[in-house]
């Protein structure tokens, strides 16, 4: 069966099954939303208004038999953070189940006209409008157990907390993961927002009966398969007992403190006192010492590398899950907490709020900036969620994200690129992030870059730390790489093993050529990904961003960062190589 | 004697009396070097991966070249399992040791175990 488009229109209540059109066949995940976005939404319309779109998509090998690790579903749109086009991806339940009913992209547009809130219930007998008034107010906690218990079959539930329903500039939409908690977020730009402003509070989806996912070329597509699950399994960092799934993805904040490159205090220093007692290291201790949670936990089925945990409190009982690495540096060493109860309890608020945790943790390190509470005032830092739960002037402030925040407080030293706060690295210490952070279609963010192998690159192999020559090149190659592997509804953090194991990196492609019966290798991942990457850099200059929005922020030009010292040095004409391709030939 | 900040990550933490992570001060008798702390430590160089010296990357998995690197009085290493990464995407521009920027300017430095290490 093809694949169809299911588009949802708030303005009539009206569901419709269309044939997918040739323009869009080939995409799925990003490279859909994305070539959806590009198609259908003006890029100078509002985010909030009525011609904005969310579109939702699995990927090229969600909801294939045991595809390894391939739970991600893309949500796309105008961001309300950004004002660019926006990808944002999540585990959870959803991928699978949206791409087992046969559905290639939900396209939610329109807003009722009687101003009322729905719920959408989605199954293979088709789609149901319900009224949501009784949802209203009600956090992503109680909205998911709300839905399983009006919901048979275990359904995966795509919602909004408050801060969505109140259009804030850092709602996330949350997807469930299999022990129906809201831990699972498309966090980033807002698009929980755009969601709201459609009026529709969940999408719950039933995938029981569904025709499943078709796979053109089942024997390549299981050749690849193997060779994919064998890379994973056995490289050091997603192997069993290995870096991620003993210590998750904070693994890394002992590694970047030792680095001197872990965003502390609002970005005024790469280094962290107290970063071993927040790091992934330490959720493990935690782990072991209260008995109760667990590391290695599966964040959708099928997951093979398990890296997220849930994190017990002192009398065991689960404060939240998981704690990222990029959540204990926004919410912990980025605010100069040490306290990883208290990052726990701040996460569990973002889930349940419905807040994407980096743009929170960096958002309260501006409130502390601003002098509103000090730096490392954990109470302090967990009340102002108070502010927001019952929707203070203050709780708005906070919910629109750093620089609504830094504006309404007068600071000036602002971490954002195109109004995205930056993740957890420190782009003067470790430069090569900053071509991302400066020159990503996404605005500031650590996902839009993973390294590919020099092989397939079809570049040489090593790397001249003194001059900025090929950098440029390699970050065009990571960003259409990372574009590629976003479509294809597999874990970014496949691109791991990947790097090393070439045979792993061909089985990746092979599979996804199984399912599409394409006849493509890794030679042709760049080229694909750039496909993507030129429709999103397309929209955003049709939405008036230019080069000079490729830029990190002033103060990181002349304030050095401590222990290394250093300033952002980078020319600007280096970062604008990164897409100057964009308009040639 | 030099006067050392020690920090080690991962199931060698054991050596310095830890779980997961041990951070502890020691005195280590002059010249001393990175392979001499690791003699003391009881821990083989195959057991370690990421070093750095004062916040300076030295060495990545299967690459040991800083064995025979001096410390310093006042001196802060950090040592990691052989199993930790620090990929690319977030490594690469960050400060290394001069014997590891020649290295990457001739060999591999994407992976994350360069292909010709150990």
């Amino acid at each position: 069966m093809a694949r169809k488009i299911l588009r949802i229109n708030m303005t009539d209540l009206t569901a419709k099954y269309e044939d997918i059109p040739e323009k869009w066949a080939k995409w799925a995940g990003r490279g859909l939303t994305s070539s959806i976005i590009y198609d259908e939404v003006d890029p100078t319309c509002h985010p909030l208004g009525p011609n904005n779109k969310l579109v939702i998509a699995p990927g090229w090998v969600s909801g294939t038999p045991a595809a390894p690790s391939s739970g991600r579903t893309s949500f796309g749109g105008k961001s309300p953070l950004t004002g660019t086009i926006k990808e944002a991806n999540s585990g959870g339940l959803s991928s699978q189940k949206i791409a087992r009913l046969g559905i290639a992209a939900i396209i939610l547009e329109g807003q009722p006209k009687d101003g009322k809130w729905y719920y959408i219930h989605i199954d293979k007998d088709g789609v149901t409008f319900h009224d949501a008034s009784d949802l209203l107010g009600k956090g992503m906690e109680e909205v998911d157990r709300i839905m399983w218990e009006r919901h048979d079959h275990k359904p995966a539930v795509i919602g909004i907390g408050p801060v969505g329903e109140r259009l804030a500039a850092n709602a996330g939409i949350s997807v469930n993961d299999p022990e129906n908690n809201p831990g699972r977020y498309a966090g980033r730009g807002g698009l929980g927002a755009v969601m709201g402003a459609r009026h529709v509070k969940a999408i719950v989806v039933d995938d029981k009966g569904g025709p499943g996912v078709e796979i053109k070329n089942m024997d390549l597509f299981k050749q690849g398969r193997k060779k994919l699950t064998t890379a994973i399994m056995s490289h050091d960092i997603t192997k069993k007992g290995g870096g991620l799934n003993a210590y998750g993805t904070d693994v890394l904040m002992n590694i970047i403190n030792e680095a001197g490159g872990l965003p502390t205090r609002n970005f005024s220093s790469g280094q962290f006192e107290g970063a071993a007692k927040i790091s992934g290291e330490m959720i493990a201790e935690m782990v072991e010492k209260r008995k109760a949670g667990m590391t290695g936990h599966a964040c959708h089925p099928g997951c093979i590398i398990q890296c997220s945990n849930i994190y017990p409190g002192p009398d065991g009982k689960i404060i939240a899950s998981p704690i990222e690495y990029e959540t204990a540096f926004a919410l912990g060493a980025n605010c100069g907490i040490d306290d990883l109860d208290f990052v726990a309890k701040m996460t569990k608020e973002c889930n349940d709020l419905g807040l994407d945790t980096i743009e929170m943790g960096n958002t309260i390190a501006i409130a502390m900036e601003a002098g509103l509470l000090e730096f490392g005032d954990k109470e302090k830092a967990l009340a102002l969620f108070d502010e927001i739960r019952n929707d203070t002037a203050l709780g708005r402030v906070l919910s629109n994200g750093v620089e609504a925040t830094a504006k309404v407080f007068g600071v000036h030293r602002v971490p954002t690129v195109k109004g995205q706060s930056m993740p957890a690295y420190e782009p003067r210490a470790i430069k090569g992030i900053g071509f991302t952070y400066a020159t990503s279609t996404m605005g500031a963010d650590h996902t839009s870059g993973y390294t590919i192998a020099p092989e397939i690159l079809g570049t040489g192999q090593k790397v001249d730390p003194l001059t900025y020559e090929g950098k440029a090149e390699l970050s065009l190659a990571f960003q259409a790489t990372t574009a590629f592997i976003d479509s294809t509804g597999y874990c970014l953090f496949i691109a791991f093993p990947i790097l090393d194991i070439q045979e792993g990196f061909a089985g990746m492609v092979e599979t996804v050529a199984g399912v599409m019966g394409w006849d493509i290798s890794g030679e042709d991942v760049v080229e694909i990904g750039k496909e993507i990457l030129k429709k999103e850099r397309l929209f955003n200059e049709k939405a008036g961003f230019t080069n000079a929005d490729d830029r990190v922020p002033e103060f990181m030009r002349y304030e050095p960062l401590p222990p290394h010292n250093v300033v952002w040095d980078v020319p600007d004409e280096e970062l604008d190589k990164v897409y100057a391709w964009v308009h040639e030939g | 004697m030099a006067h050392i900040e020690v920090a080690l990550y991962g199931p060698i933490a054991h050596a310095g009396g830890g779980k997961h992570v041990a951070v502890f001060e020691m005195e280590i008798p002059e010249p001393a070097t990175v392979g001499g702390l690791l003699e003391r430590l009881g821990l083989q160089a195959e057991e370690i991966g990421l070093v750095f010296i004062n916040h300076v990357l030295h060495d990545l998995p299967g690459l040991h070249l800083s064995l025979n690197d001096e410390l310093h009085d006042g001196d802060h290493i950090g040592i990691f399992a052989e199993n930790y990464v620090w990929p690319y995407h977030y490594r690469g521009g960050a400060p290394m040791s001069p014997k590891l920027a020649e290295y990457t300017s001739t060999h591999d430095y994407l992976r994350h175990r360069p292909r010709d290490a150990a």
